[in-house]
């Protein structure tokens, strides 16, 4: 209440000295293939101050009448100054050109603006893509989510696990979202490459802290991933050969300068090559995964644009009669832009997300078939109020339809049943309103209330409260109260207040601090306790027995700019986070197919802080960054540990990354990353018992984490050779890349195991090891070719 | 469901085979032993054919040091006593340092046991109760040719009903020319949530060893209680726990309680019963 009574004073003040003013809007685009720039900067010279252009390109400002020279700017393009007279409300929009079009060896590209320093986003990363294109990939794969994982603040229990961990976040604390729509499972083949084709994919934006009250919905961390809209001046296609997959784009006008599509696929070929070396008693068997996607868009008139996009992705497996499971993401968004009046920009979206797998023995006596999903359907509205150059207001609200159908098995009858877990429903529904104000030239507050709330929907069954649960508690676990809701009655409803806040002080030019609080309320969860999160993992909803997870987090970041041209950025940052009602098992758990899981679970509270140092340098020869975290994840769960805190599994206290890229002549560049990480926490058993021949592990006071996983450390290199073709539209390249370089045997986890034996069941000598588990021990090295024309 | 785990762990293992990028290697770790505690390893069997012929034994050991690769320490002039369902007692005989062997207990089905061992002053106590036993009704031996998954030799298919309602857990063993086929990989047992009530298993492969001509093969079937079953899965799941998609590893609660909840003094592994009905084959082409 406060919040709005305070907003609208501060907005009453500004009506009462209101004198003639008027707006200038419109686009910022690149002016080759008229793709939106989101984030480009547009500062006016004479007012010291400027605004950001949204996620769709637009951007609004309104001053009084006057002369001004407004300066376009946008990292990897030549700014671009206007001379401007506003005397009336003004559309302009900006084609902006790529240095790279031009470039000449002494092109000075027009300074990054707003800048790390004066931009009031914190613990924000961005990541170009064509940085991520040069990061030396496995198997020479450009990979979103592993160039991610280089960054500050964001870990990963180890090479092959499927999404990444952001300070101290569980994966599914992340909302990853695909052109606004959620994407359940980032990973193909169980976590090695990521959904996302980078030839689709125009940016990516990571939020680790200070999260605007537009998102909502998860702990940890928002991944907006937004894909090309397609060139909508003349027709392009993209192509890549790789070791494991290959990729085809298209984009193009449909409508020169207004409607224009892009289609792209990947498919990996291993299943192709190995066809002539499978016997025949296993030609059935199939083994492979793709992705495809697609967007039109259209500008209607200057004042509507409508986005119609889709993503679809499966992994198949199948070994002949044996077994066959088959997983993937769908989405499909539609959005609609308005410009109501220049000064307010709206975007209704609507979109449908499924995740779903099927796993089964295709044949036979043992035949069964099992499916489980999560299908999402979502409404929302989304405004931004470009009120004046001192205020810019947001406001929205969203809901969300979910359902989820934790597994259903289909059989022949022969040996198994039909059997199956009701579906699970609830809705997610979410307002908010935002300011970001600027108090003073050197002063900016962003401040936001975004109200949450989950209403968990019941069907014909009795509604089951479990007893508060212990680990020791598994076998008297019981229902305690036994109630009626009727079809789609609400069981239980979780309001939460999410107050943001991030202020922004600039000390001067180039030194700047920032703080922020956020408080988060999830009301999804990844059920899962496995190391790795397996793609079988089933998402669950709040209940009534399974509370929101809540998060607080407060950030400190000193941010400085230094070089010529202040073309590095240094950042420090430190958070602090407390987590409540995280997820834990009780040991032996049943996950899947269990109709009684609540009553397997268990409530812990978790806490991560950490120091976050990164240094980035954006022009020149020589580019790239170093990025350090020092960081701590801790949890506690009562009846674990003697009910103390215990480090979390991705709980990684020093992780260092390094990555430079280096353009030696304009045919050559060579780019290397070093990584090292710090060993992830195991438990080990200090003990052991045989039992009818066998060795069992015992871990004496139930202690968890107790060991240390070896260091990770791992070298890349990476070459790219452009071959000059000179008066060609036909561009191509030949990307080398060496996995670590060093052969190092890199531990994804230590395992104790019964060493083989033979004979009998008596009290013989029953031998026990330590084995290390590397997922990739060895060099990779890898080719692949691109082109486009 | 474990199964269901390691046919993914399985599919998981052929991609990072096809990759030829993974391996998995000894490693020497250090680690301290905690206290030992006493360990109990007892089963009251009723044999279809031979119901009280042959004696039940509990073994008594400690915990040891993980990496200790010797045989378990005994514990040796324990007084171990099997109350029957009528509770008769049964005092055990050591015939051997830390083996007790049942000397005139009686085995009747849906009995309730309960074990009582007394040593170093403390007293524990385990209570089992012995199900009805499965029909079974016969192996299979088939000879295949080898396959990308298997080598040549027998496969042995299992056919039989399944006894009527729900909540039966079983407990498969091999035996194979008279020695019986143990270690972690080779514990198979399974509940009937996801099968077919009363219905007939037909031909279905519950061992996946591959045998000889002439080899002898013997398949026995114990019945389980819940508690049972929870115990051998945890086993399953806690000795074959490697790799990506391990579990935190965990201690298997045992049924064996000290009687003085407050003392230090606790007790692991477990005591059971099980009615057991076997069936045999002979490989042969």
């Amino acid at each position: 209440m406060r919040f709005i009574l305070i907003t609208s004073l501060c907005l009453l003040s500004h009506l009462l000295l209101a004198q003639q003013k008027f707006t200038l809007s419109g686009y910022v685009k690149d002016s080759t293939n008229g793709e939106v720039l989101l984030g480009a900067s547009v500062y006016v010279k004479e007012l010291k101050t400027g605004v950001v252009s949204n996620p769709y390109g637009y951007y609004s400002i309104t001053m009084p009448a006057g002369s001004y020279t407004v300066v376009y700017n946008y990292l990897g393009y030549k700014s671009q100054t206007i001379d401007l007279q506003l005397s009336k409300n003004t559309n302009r929009s900006i084609s902006m050109v790529s240095a790279m079009v031009e470039a000449t060896e002494v092109e000075v590209v027009g300074r990054k603006e707003p800048d790390q320093v004066t931009s009031t986003e914190m613990s924000v990363q961005k990541m170009e893509i064509a940085t991520i294109k040069k990061i030396p990939a496995l198997l020479g794969e450009v990979d979103v989510v592993r160039a991610i994982q280089m960054l500050p603040g964001v870990t990963t229990v180890g090479e092959g696990a499927t999404g990444f961990n952001v300070r101290g976040g569980n994966i599914d604390h992340n909302l990853i979202l695909l052109d606004e729509a959620p994407v359940y499972n980032s990973s193909h083949l169980f976590g090695f490459f990521s959904v996302f084709n980078p030839d689709a994919v125009k940016d990516v934006k990571l939020y680790k802290g200070g999260i605007p009250s537009v998102y909502g919905g998860r702990l940890a961390s928002i991944l907006d991933v937004r894909m090309k809209e397609g060139n909508d001046k003349k027709f392009e296609t993209n192509a890549g050969i790789g070791t494991i997959m290959s990729r085809l784009t298209v984009e193009g006008p449909i409508v020169k300068n207004r409607t224009s599509f892009v289609l792209t696929g990947r498919r990996s070929y291993i299943d192709i090559l190995a066809k002539p070396f499978i016997r025949s008693g296993l030609r059935e068997s199939q083994f492979y995964f793709y992705d495809m996607s697609g967007k039109v868009n259209t500008k209607i008139n200057d004042n509507n644009t409508v986005f119609v996009s889709g993503y679809f992705g499966r992994d198949v497996f199948r070994f002949g009669d044996l077994f066959q499971n088959n997983l993937g993401n769908a989405t499909t968004t539609l959005r609609w832009n308005h410009v109501f009046n220049p000064k307010l920009f709206a975007n209704f979206t609507t979109y449908y997300s499924n995740y779903d797998y099927s796993l089964g023995v295709p044949n036979g006596p043992q035949q069964f078939d099992w499916k489980a999903n999560i299908i999402n359907l979502s409404g929302k509205a989304d405004f931004t109020w470009y009120y004046n150059t001192r205020n810019t207001i947001s406001f929205g609200a969203s809901t969300i339809r979910h359902t989820f159908n934790p597994g259903k098995v289909t059989t022949n009858g022969n040996l198994f049943r039909d059997i199956g877990l009701p579906n699970q429903r609830g809705y997610e529904y979410g307002v908010y309103a935002s300011n970001e104000q600027t108090i003073t030239n050197r002063l900016i507050f962003n401040y936001g209330l975004r109200f949450s709330a989950f209403d968990y929907r019941g069907d014909t069954r009795p509604v089951v409260t479990w007893q508060t649960q212990t680990p020791a508690q598994r076998a008297v676990n019981r229902g305690i109260d036994n109630r009626f809701v009727g079809n789609y009655g609400s069981v239980a409803l979780y309001p939460n207040l999410e107050p943001r806040f991030s202020a922004t002080y600039v000390i001067n030019e180039g030194n700047s601090i920032k703080t922020s609080y956020n408080r988060m309320a999830q009301y999804l969860h990844l059920i899962s306790n496995t190391t790795a999160a397996s793609p079988l993992d089933i998402w669950v909803p709040t209940t009534n027995n399974v509370k929101p997870q809540l998060a607080d987090q407060v950030a400190l970041g000193y941010f400085k700019n230094i070089g010529a041209n202040n073309d590095i950025e240094l950042s420090a940052e430190v958070y602090y986070k407390d987590m409540q009602n995280q997820i834990d098992y009780i040991p032996g758990a049943e996950l899947l197919l269990n109709d009684s899981l609540e009553s397997h679970l268990l409530r812990g509270h978790g806490r991560a802080y950490g120091l976050e140092l990164y240094a980035k340098k954006n022009s020149g020869k020589l580019t790239g960054f170093v990025s350090y975290t020092l960081s701590r994840t801790e949890r506690r769960v009562e009846g674990f540990n003697q009910d103390n805190y215990f480090p979390s599994k991705f709980d990684r206290p020093h992780v260092l990354n390094i990555l430079a890229m280096y353009d030696i002549s304009k045919t050559w560049s060579i780019s290397t990353t070093v990584t090292f990480q710090y060993g992830t926490p195991a438990t080990f058993p200090d003990s052991r018992f045989a039992w009818q021949g066998v060795v069992v592990p015992y871990i004496t006071d139930d202690r968890r984490n107790n060991f240390r996983n070896p260091n990770y450390f791992r070298w890349d290199l990476g070459a790219t050779y452009k071959p000059k073709r000179e008066g060609s539209r036909f561009k191509d390249e030949l990307v080398f890349s060496v996995y670590n370089v060093t052969v190092r045997r890199n531990a994804f986890s230590i395992y104790t195991r019964q060493g083989t034996m033979e004979g009998n069941a008596s009290m013989a000598t029953l031998n026990t090891e330590a084995r290390r588990l590397s997922i990739i021990g060895t060099i990779v090295p890898a080719i692949s070719y691109n082109f486009k024309f | 469901m474990n199964r269901i785990k390691h046919k993914l762990a399985f599919s998981f293992f052929i991609c990072i085979v096809i990759f030829m990028t993974a391996c998995d290697d000894p490693y020497t770790l250090e680690i301290e032993q905690g206290t030992p505690n006493i360990v109990v390893d007892g089963w009251i069997r009723y044999e279809l054919n031979n119901p009280n012929g042959r004696p039940d034994t509990v073994k008594l050991t400690t915990t040891d040091a993980y990496f200790a690769n010797r045989p378990a320490p005994v514990v040796s002039g324990a007084r171990v006593i099997v109350l029957d369902g009528d509770g008769r007692p049964d005092t055990l005989l050591e015939i051997k340092p830390g083996i007790y062997i049942t000397q005139q207990l009686e085995r009747k089905m849906e009995s309730r046991y309960t074990l009582i061992v007394q040593h170093a002053g403390e007293e524990y106590r385990a209570e089992a109760l012995m199900k009805l036993m499965v029909p079974a009704d016969s192996l299979r031996a088939v000879y295949s040719e080898a396959s990308f998954f298997q080598e040549e030799g027998f496969k042995i298919f299992y056919y039989g009903n399944l006894p009527p309602g729900r909540g039966n857990h079983y407990w498969f063993k091999t035996i194979k020319n008279d020695t019986l086929l143990a270690g972690p990989d080779r514990i198979s047992v399974t509940d009937d949530r996801f099968l077919n009530e009363g219905g007939y298993i037909d031909s279905v492969q519950i061992i996946f060893d591959v045998f000889k001509e002439g080899d002898k093969v013997e398949f026995e079937i114990w019945s389980l209680e819940k508690p049972a079953f929870d115990f051998l899965s945890q086993i399953l799941t806690q000795t074959n726990n490697g790799g990506l998609f391990a579990t935190p590893p965990a201690n298997v609660p045992s049924n064996i309680k000290n009687v003085n909840p407050k003392s230090p003094k606790k007790a692991v592994g477990f005591f059971g019963a099980s009615g057991i009905n076997s069936a045999m084959v002979i490989c042969k082409k």
